[in-house]
């Protein structure tokens, strides 16, 4: 404890330098946590599925324009739904889908706003000669619900709408979009609260109904998040979007005319028989077009080999960051102790070893990382309240700072080896002489 | 009592540089005595006295502080040494500048296993024995010269060592404010403790009961 109080005289005493230091910590804390929130932004697209697909079979289907009820659904159960409503409500066909196969199964939909007009952000649309209207992202609420991409501005938007009703969505980058903007759709009122960093980082689930379904898909297709590579050329071509909720549009009559439901997947729990599979893909049949069973381990390997190729194309970066913060801790804690020398001299006079000034300055170490860690975090967390976090890609997500904070504890803590050092071939006589 | 038989001190020993600072050594300090050690710059008697204290290590020779050979201790054993038997007064003071006075006199207590009362208490009784209680918290480095050499004194005398070792603690100090200090240096003497003082000023030397000469590492 001694140590602990003249390490915190020798704070106080040198109270500016020392604060350059914890701020210096802290920054470098949070650009550690940038560091791995930029690579989290990526693996975000993937981790969404991550827990659905990492066991699990399932198959993949297209609805078509079931909700459009353009032409008669060959499902009698479906239909009966529609007579009994005078229309389609996907959460009652996915309820009905999910109760009529066998074995354990989940059903996920994804869906996508049609408008007649052109509403709300536009402008990348124009320049990539793509169509008039921005693409409607309507992500399944459990997807929704995990998925965070990295934001430009804003904050990620929310399940549930605002006190004014509107249904908060996040724009891709490339468009006229502002903050704060409500687009009054024919679907409701929707606010723009986030804008993403990047138009790459388009919503998985939303590829493959681009593929070839007459002959399926080929194995490499069936990565659905294949294009969304941030370095993958062919996305620029991407049309500008936005994201949402879906469950927060209630496909009521007047609004199921604009809601297409049709990337759906249906996962299969473990256990499941050939034969159950068989059953439950010519009952899907009846309502959409299905894909053969997919063994999802496929799109997970393939998933995998993406994430390891951006893994590896920011590996340079994180570790050029790394050693810039090993060589600034170190330089930081080598400068401190030079300049404490005297101090240490004088200690020495005074009865202390030079073992004790190690412990003196691993004393200050903790303390002064203690004050940067909670100053990171306190700086997270207000960024967080500001919903500022995804600016520059900072979330104070525990695990994330758990790591990074271990990380840079550890490098903060070797960073003892060079002052150990610089004391150990110190003469005490020279040092209390020293200026 | 100090005792010392034939130290000898060199600089990079065993190296090509080598530099004997001194040479066959032999002193007795009895307990209460009040000694200046006199000589030219570069005599050897700022070494000597860093030996005394034992913050610097000699190669040859005995030396013993009451009864206790210093060659064979730990460093643990020497910093006890230090801490607790001797109190040592630099001629530029050795103070925490940015430290306030009470602070810098407590850092002695801070590696002191005795336990003789409250910090705070014994630095305050510490700066009345010198007179300047009042500047407790005022900050080192607002002081002037004399009063820094009080609270160096100060801080050499908290832990109630025997012995205070003093290396030319008037060399930065005009003649009245010197003056001053050495009549603390003689009433701390007064009180029972051994002084040993480091100086070339003879004047400084008159006020002390004995007085040693050192050239070129030998006493003389």
């Amino acid at each position: 404890m001694k140590y602990f109080k003249m390490a915190y005289n020798l704070i106080v005493s040198r109270f500016i330098f020392t604060l350059i230091i914890i701020l210096e910590v802290a920054a470098l804390l949070i650009l550690s946590n940038t560091i791995i929130g930029v690579y989290n932004g990526k693996n975000m697209m993937y981790k969404p599925y991550k827990d659905i697909f990492e066991n699990n079979s399932g198959v993949a289907m297209d609805v078509n324009d079931l909700l459009w009820l353009r032409r008669e659904t060959q499902n009698s159960d479906v239909e009966k739904l529609r007579e009994e409503s005078g229309y389609i409500d996907a959460s009652k066909v996915i309820k009905l889908i999910e109760d009529k196969l066998e074995g354990d199964v989940k059903v996920y939909s994804n869906a996508k706003l049609e408008f007649f007009e052109s509403v709300g952000p536009k402008g990348a649309e124009e320049r990539y000669g793509a169509s008039e209207n921005i693409d409607y992202f309507l992500l399944d609420d459990e997807i929704f619900g995990k998925l965070r991409l990295p934001l430009a501005q804003g904050r990620w938007a929310s399940s549930e709408k605002t006190p004014n009703g509107e249904i908060e969505i996040v724009v891709s980058g490339g468009t006229d979009a502002k903050l704060g903007n409500v687009y009054d759709t024919p679907a409701g009122k929707l606010k723009v609260v986030g804008i993403l960093t990047d138009n790459t980082y388009m919503p998985p689930g939303q590829g493959y109904d681009e593929a070839d379904y007459e002959g399926g898909l080929p194995p490499e297709e069936r990565n659905i998040f294949g294009y969304y590579l941030p370095f993958d050329t062919e996305v620029s071509m991407v049309p500008s979007f936005c994201i949402a909720d879906k469950m927060l549009f209630e496909i009521a009559p007047d609004k199921y005319s604009f809601i297409e439901c049709s990337d759906w997947f249906v996962s299969y729990g473990e256990g499941l028989t050939d034969e159950q599979i068989k059953s439950n893909t010519e009952y899907l049949k009846t309502i959409g077009y299905v894909e053969d069973k997919w063994d999802f381990s496929t799109i997970v390997d393939e998933s995998n080999k993406k994430l390891n190729d951006i893994y590896l194309r920011m590996l340079p970066i994180m570790i050029t960051a790394v050693v810039v913060v090993i060589a600034g801790l170190i330089g930081s804690v080598a400068m401190s102790t030079i300049r404490q020398m005297k101090t240490f001299g004088i200690f020495f006079l005074c009865g202390c070893r030079w073992r004790d000034c190690i412990k003196i300055i691993s004393a200050n170490i903790i303390m002064v990382f203690g004050i940067a860690v909670i100053l990171a975090i306190a700086g997270g967390f207000a960024m967080s309240t500001l919903n500022l976090e995804y600016l520059i890609g900072f979330s104070p997500d525990w695990n994330n700072l758990i790591f990074s904070i271990g990380i840079l504890g550890v490098m903060y803590l070797l960073s003892i080896i060079l002052p150990h050092n610089i004391i150990k071939s110190s003469s005490p006589v020279e040092t209390i002489k020293e200026n | 009592m100090i005792e010392i038989k034939n130290l000898t001190k060199t600089y990079n020993y065993k190296k090509s540089n080598a530099f004997t600072a001194l040479k066959d050594i032999s002193l007795k300090i009895e307990d209460g005595e009040m000694l200046a050690i006199v000589g030219k710059s570069g005599a050897g008697k700022s070494t000597l006295l860093h030996i005394i204290g034992c913050i610097d290590t000699f190669e040859k020779g005995e030396y013993t502080i009451d009864g206790t050979d210093v060659h064979k201790l730990s460093d643990k054993k020497l910093a006890d040494i230090r801490n607790e038997k001797v109190g040592i007064v630099m001629q530029d003071f050795a103070l925490v500048e940015e430290y306030t006075v009470i602070e810098n006199v407590k850092i002695p207590l801070y590696f002191s296993k005795k336990k003789k009362g409250s910090a705070n208490t014994l630095a305050l009784e510490a700066l009345e024995k010198v007179g300047i209680k009042e500047l407790a918290k005022k900050p080192v480095n607002k002081l002037s010269g004399g009063q820094k050499q009080r609270v160096a004194v100060a801080r050499a005398i908290v832990n109630d060592p025997s012995f205070i070792l003093a290396d030319e603690p008037t060399g930065a100090l005009d003649t009245k404010t010197s003056a001053e200090i050495m009549e603390l240096f003689q009433q701390l003497n007064q009180d029972g403790k051994t002084v040993i003082i480091i100086t070339h000023d003879l004047g400084v030397a008159e006020k002390c009961k004995r007085k040693i000469e050192i050239s070129d590492g030998k006493i003389i």
